[in-house]
């Protein structure tokens, strides 16, 4: 494996956990479509890595390929399937607890699903705890819009969570 | 702890599988194959062409000109079509995947507007005129083939049409779909 590959992997797996998680909001929790998008997104972090210029962090500038690649995946949009995986087998006493968090995550999606294409990826970033300011470079507005515009996408979400 | 902090946190818990090296071979893997894909589709653009024009002269298509004007006038359209389609395709994937997202959205809307177009204008245009070269080929096929095969061309011909026009509409639909998700703020 050659230097570039090196740094490649390295880059995949320091970024795969938030590709992932950002992957699934835009599939609302659909794993195999999540699988696919994150992987789609790092092809195109590989193919773009010659644009990187250093004027962001790279998870920043990692952040924009995949907001736009899940853009992109609009068109293939199918309806998606609310299921959710736990990773492990819970025991008996840990079924009720799993089963709560299996409703929630579910919960959580299907609110996340309502938002626009771009107000999803806003929250997305912040759910993933992205500063504002950071979170207006990878989107391209500026910083008082996207804290307004968080601030309204919060009440929203705060709300469909809450009442259903 | 309000409502969102609560979201937030359950966000952070969500079961992720550790990304595995077999996970990052097959992104290696499929970058190859990406690149494999375009030069296939440059292939068999190409083919498509050399074995139109074969046909043409194969078929002696230019001793008749009736028949060699309305062959010509399918191949163009057809020909037309698939450009159309793979400069499509082309631009889509050389968008610069680093845009910051409120650009990229732009373009993705102009490009499909322009799919909207092409869907909607030119293809139902090239269909026209695809037919009327068809059309007029009909009484030299009447002439020259068995009963049971000039039936079997109108009929099969019909159907083509119909499918063709349902598939147009399906694509119209999802294309003016995502373009409408694409323009809510």
């Amino acid at each position: 494996m050659n230097k570039r590959d090196q740094e490649f992997e390295q880059l995949y797996h320091a970024n795969y956990d938030q590709v992932m998680r950002l992957c699934l909001g835009y599939v609302s929790g659909d794993r195999d479509r999540a699988k696919d998008l994150a992987q789609e997104v790092f092809v195109k972090v590989w193919n773009s890595l010659s644009e990187f210029r250093n004027d962001s962090h790279i998870s920043t500038w990692i952040y924009r390929i995949a907001v736009n690649t899940c853009l992109m995946g609009l068109r293939k949009k199918r309806p998606y399937a609310l299921k959710m995986e736990m990773e492990s087998n819970p025991t008996i006493e840990d079924e009720g607890s799993a089963e709560r968090k299996e409703i929630q995550f579910k919960e959580m999606y299907r609110c996340i699903n309502t938002l626009s294409a771009t107000n999803k990826a806003i929250i997305l970033m912040e759910l993933e705890g992205l500063a504002q300011k950071e979170i207006a470079a990878v989107m391209g507005m500026n910083h008082t819009a996207i804290r307004t515009r968080i601030h309204r996408i919060k009440t929203q979400l705060s709300k469909c969570v809450h009442h259903g | 702890m309000d409502d969102f902090d609560n979201i937030k946190q359950n966000w952070k818990e969500q079961p992720i599988p550790k990304p595995s090296r077999a996970s990052f071979k097959s992104v290696k893997d499929r970058i190859g194959r990406v690149a494999r894909k375009q030069k296939i589709a440059n292939v068999v653009l190409l083919s498509t062409v050399v074995v139109l024009v074969a046909f043409f002269f194969y078929i002696k298509a230019m001793e008749h000109q009736d028949v060699a004007l309305a062959l010509v006038a399918m191949i163009v359209v057809l020909l037309i079509r698939v450009l159309v389609e793979f400069f499509s395709l082309r631009t889509l994937k050389n968008l610069s995947m680093t845009l910051d997202i409120e650009s990229f959205k732009a373009r993705l809307i102009g490009y499909y507007r322009g799919r909207v177009g092409v869907h909607t204008v030119l293809t139902p245009l090239l269909i026209l005129v695809y037919c009327f070269a068809f059309w007029t080929l009909l009484p030299d096929f009447k002439e020259s083939l068995s009963k049971g095969f000039y039936n079997y061309i109108i009929v099969s011909s019909l159907v083509l049409l119909v499918v063709l026009g349902g598939f147009i509409f399906v694509q119209v639909r999802k294309e003016m779909g995502t373009l409408k998700e694409l323009r809510n703020p």
